[in-house]
């Protein structure tokens, strides 16, 4: 479902795709992800070993559910696709996978009735006897039941790029963390590569309804973007993902120079970069968590800052009913947010005796989610309160578990992410520890203040204020950070 | 207690919410002393303990890792297993290796899913098929299966090849039938559970910072979790070979560099074999999960990183899509590194040592995995004999000081 005035699409610019042999239309700027969100599409997979049912769960890059095939006119095959990353373009065609015959009637979903027989690890406690069987059987049906998409058996003759790139500094992440950097490091003088993941720049300012210094987040985005584009010592490389840390100051990079377009033979798939940095700034900002209970896995359980992403950055919700399940007030945000929007939101369910009342909504303080119903989709939450329990009404859940900084390129060459009691997270290791990444400086973002881990002490560059405001930016509700006119 | 795996169990477990299951092995606290100290619970180590107690009924032992059990190169390896040498020393012990694969589910009660689907070593300049010409002889005089088989086969068993290749066209391989993969862990994990049964002790976080002798011969160990005391020590440490024997008082002629491994995100079955490509240096198998898991070259310089260098993935994963062009539509999982022993002559050392009472099992570089079976079995009889058996005696340490090697550089050209 849409929602009227809200996003970042261009609802002038309709795009015809298709899904599993059906046509479906986004606007552009939609990913395969938004605009099934858009279309009231829930089920768009299977899960890998039970068959189970799977929705899309995130917004980004993470997305462990929606993973689909890519089709090409030649034949060719793209499996475990991203939903959530592949953008829409007229003509592309993507089909679920790991299913027989259908998503919708999956033989192989018996699985899921004998679970309690195929527990992990099961497979080394059985298939012995008689011993020949492994060879002759067991094993050529455990091979043909795993793996999750197919590839297409033909040679792939689509071109690929490598490439090289220097830079004084490295700045991985365009959420408002690593723009601040990129925007001090660039003012003063140093060549910068500001690397992002997503087709857009902005982090979670496109996915969140946050004002920065008066200017909706988007906006205040794109001055800063207007003011590095202007810049010849800064390069902006967007769809662009640090892959790596490798040795002597050295980053892997990968492109998607033609993902999002037609196929056509002289536009390379994608780039493979090695970028030479000897400094770099992490912002790569963080990930929610999921929650953990029984059937959390059924379409229309989202993550809360999906929920808040498909509306804010593609106007679109995956229902009519939402409810919110989380002991974090991020849950509340996501419930005023929907209720701002026009959505129904049937409850926010939070498991803190002291929950904030709901306005437009009605909080359930003291009370968890216990179960789902809805085995193709979500229908109703199943919700303890107290000594009882009740069916809450939805078609969505959004759930907040807190948030996990995105600490893992700071553990490529050994070093260990250290945990934070007070923040309830893990969190960067120190510079000083063993098989640290020497030159990398992590600064996250969106998720709490506290993460102001580290940041750079490049003095000359003014780095440290640079980040750490950014960085309060996002504690102390968007405030303007001035910072550049220090 | 020692529940034993059966598909009865498995019932049982499912309908007691699989709360029944004992430890795989157990985690006891050290004894003072132990007749033999195994250091090292990879795969080697911890089949010479078990070997130890099976044939020559030695249970009084314990093995000692310093971090978690599997975690060394036996966690990490690309489980290609292989029987093809060139000499008949390696022929001998690597086949008596293989045919052990063969049984050891059985064996162990515990499926290692040791997977014969084949072995291709495709032969890609005239060079390596005269090579593998020549091996595919020497392995019919060992009694071990393979021969040399032509492109069209190769592309009948492989159809994702790409036989023409850019640069090197396949001419021809070196296949052998019975060869194969199995699954790592459970290798390392079956014989835990077989060696704690019989009563062995299993120390991990346990990590050996000294060797103690009197009068010539091993006393005991210290160890972060204290001095123990034993009368025989089996060094079974891979990439760290070089510090043991520092602390038992003698050099080795091993370097430790990384050769490293990734595997791709799983997808339906589309490669039955596997495929070692020498000459491009690199080579895949597709894992029952269904990740195609690739191997390949070593780090140029001495290093214990664990994690190798960018420019080997990379000429890696170009060989691979060069040879099968389908690859380039996957993503890659996990990549990673391990600290492999390498040797002069590429052949392992299983030998007595300077000190009394001390042997030492390593240098089994790239492609020790094959070899744990074959290698605890004659591990574990040169220790209980105090004596090298039939199959290690070739590999003593001797062979490097007499110039007498065990040249297995063409078999082992690319890193497995
Ligand atoms: C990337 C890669 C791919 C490979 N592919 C193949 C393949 O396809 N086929 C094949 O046959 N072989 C392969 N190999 C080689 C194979 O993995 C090794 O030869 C084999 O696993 C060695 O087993 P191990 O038990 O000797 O060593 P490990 O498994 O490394 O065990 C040694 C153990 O000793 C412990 N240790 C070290 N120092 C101490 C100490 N001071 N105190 C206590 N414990 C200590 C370590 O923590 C470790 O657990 C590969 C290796 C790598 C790295």
């Amino acid at each position: 479902m849409r929602v009227d005035g809200r996003g970042l699409i261009d609802r002038g610019r309709p795009v015809r795709f298709r899904f599993d042999g059906r046509d479906v239309t986004g606007y552009a700027g939609d990913t395969v992800a938004s605009a099934l969100v858009a279309d009231g599409e829930r089920l768009v997979g299977r899960s890998f070993k039970y068959h189970r049912p799977r929705g899309i769960l995130t917004v980004g890059p993470e997305e462990p559910n929606a993973l689909l095939e890519v089709l090409e006119p030649g034949g060719q095959v793209t499996p475990n696709t991203r939903a959530t990353v592949q953008e829409v373009f007229d003509g592309l065609e993507v089909r679920s996978q790991n299913r027989w015959p259908s998503l919708r009637h999956d033989l192989m979903a018996v699985n899921d009735r004998f679970a309690a027989f195929l527990g992990a690890g099961f497979y080394y406690k059985t298939f012995m006897w008689p011993r020949r069987f492994w060879e002759g059987l067991y094993e050529p049906l455990i091979r043909r039941a795993a793996g999750l998409g197919r590839l297409s058996g033909k040679h792939d003759e689509a071109p690929y790029e490598r490439a090289f790139a220097h830079a004084d500094l490295l700045v991985i992440g365009a959420g408002p963390a690593g723009l601040m950097a990129a925007l001090a490091a660039g003012r003063a003088g140093a060549d910068v590569i500001l690397a992002e993941a997503d087709s857009r720049p902005g982090g979670r300012l496109l996915a969140e309804d946050e004002a920065v210094d008066g200017l909706p987040g988007p906006d205040w985005v794109a001055g800063v973007m207007a003011e590095l584009r202007a810049m010849p010592n800064v390069r902006v490389m967007l769809r662009t993902t640090i892959t790596g840390a490798y040795d002597g100051g050295q980053w892997g990079a990968l492109e998607r120079v033609g993902l999002h377009r037609a196929p056509a033979p002289d536009l390379p798939r994608e780039c493979f970069w090695r970028i030479t940095a000897p400094r770099a700034i992490l912002a790569a900002g963080a990930l929610e968590r999921p929650v953990a209970f029984p059937d959390n896995d059924r379409p229309g359980v989202m993550l809360a800052s999906a929920v808040r992403g498909y509306l804010h950055r593609f106007g679109a919700v995956a229902g009519r009913k939402v409810a919110v399940f989380g002991a974090h007030d991020d849950a509340h945000r996501t419930a005023r947010d929907l209720v701002a929007a026009g959505v129904t939101v049937t409850a926010v369910i939070d498991p803190r005796e002291d929950a904030p009342e709901g306005d437009g909504y009605r909080t359930r303080a003291g009370a968890v989610v216990i179960g789902t119903r809805g085995r193709l989709g979500l229908t109703g939450v199943r919700v303890r309160e107290g000594s009882s329990e009740f069916w809450v009404e939805a078609d969505v859940l959004a759930v907040a578990g807190g948030w996990n900084p995105s600490v893992h390129l700071t553990c490529h060459m050994g070093a260990r992410p250290v945990w934070d009691a007070d923040a309830v997270a893990f969190l960067p290791p120190g510079p000083d520890a063993p098989g640290a990444v020497p030159g990398l400086e992590a600064a996250a973002s969106a998720w709490d203040g506290r993460a102001v881990v580290r940041v750079l002490a490049a003095d000359p560059l003014e780095m440290k204020r640079t980040v750490a405001a950014a960085l309060s930016v996002m504690r102390h509700g968007m405030a303007l950070p001035r910072v550049w006119q220090i | 207690m020692r529940m034993s795996h059966s598909a009865l169990a498995l019932v049982r477990g499912a309908l007691t919410g699989h709360t029944g299951w004992p430890r795989t092995w157990d985690s006891p606290l050290p004894r003072d002393r132990y007749k033999v100290i195994v250091v090292g619970a990879g795969g080697h180590g911890l089949a010479t303990a078990y070997y130890l107690g099976r044939n020559h009924g030695i249970t009084d032992v314990a093995v000692l890792e310093k971090g978690w059990l599997g975690g060394g190169n036996t966690g990490r390896n690309t489980t290609i297993i292989r029987s093809n040498y060139l000499q008949d020393a390696s022929s001998a012990i690597y086949e008596k290796s293989r045919a052990l694969y063969e049984g050891l589910s059985q064996e162990l009660n515990y499926n290692v899913m040791f997977s014969p689907r084949g072995v291709m070593m495709l032969a890609q300049t005239e060079h390596e098929v005269r090579g593998y010409l020549r091996t595919a002889r020497a392995n019919y005089l060992q009694g071990v299966e393979t021969r040399f088989i032509t492109p069209e086969e190769v592309q009948k068993r492989v159809p994702i090849i790409r036989l023409d290749g850019p640069r090197y066209p396949v001419l021809g391989a070196l296949w052998q039938p019975r060869a194969g993969t199995a699954r790592h862990d459970a290798v390392a994990w079956g014989y835990a559970r077989a060696c704690s049964a019989m009563g062995m002790h299993i120390l991990e976080n346990c990590e050996v910072t000294g060797v103690r002798s009197d009068a010539g011969r091993v006393s005991g160990v210290e160890t972060t979790r204290g001095a123990i005391g034993c009368e025989r020590l089996a060094i079974v440490v891979a990439g760290h070979s070089g510090r043991l024997a520092q602390m038992a008082g003698f050099r080795l002629p091993v370097e430790s560099v990384t050769l490293q491994a990734l595997v791709s995100e799983p997808v339906k079955p589309c490669m039955d074999v596997v495929v070692m490509a020498n000459t491009v240096h690199g080579y895949l198998s597709q894992s029952d999960k269904g990740e195609m898991v690739i191997g390949g070259g070593a780090d140029g310089f001495n290093n214990f990183t664990q994690r190798g260098s960018w420019h080997h993935i990379e000429e890696t994963v170009r060989a691979l899509v060069e040879t099968f062009p389908m690859l380039s539509r996957l993503k890659m999982l996990r990549q990673w590194g391990g600290v492999v022993d390498m040797t002069g002559d590429r052949s392992p050392i299983l030998s007595p040592t300077p000190l009394g009472g001390c042997y030492i099992n390593c240098g089994w570089g790239t492609g020790g995995f094959k070899a744990i079976p074959g290698s605890g079995w004659a591990m574990a009889e040169m220790v209980a004999n105090e004596a090298p058996g039939p199959l290690a005696a070739p590999f003593g340490l001797e062979r490097f000081r007499e110039g007498r090697f065990i040249d297995e550089s063409v078999a082992a050209g690319v890193a497995h």
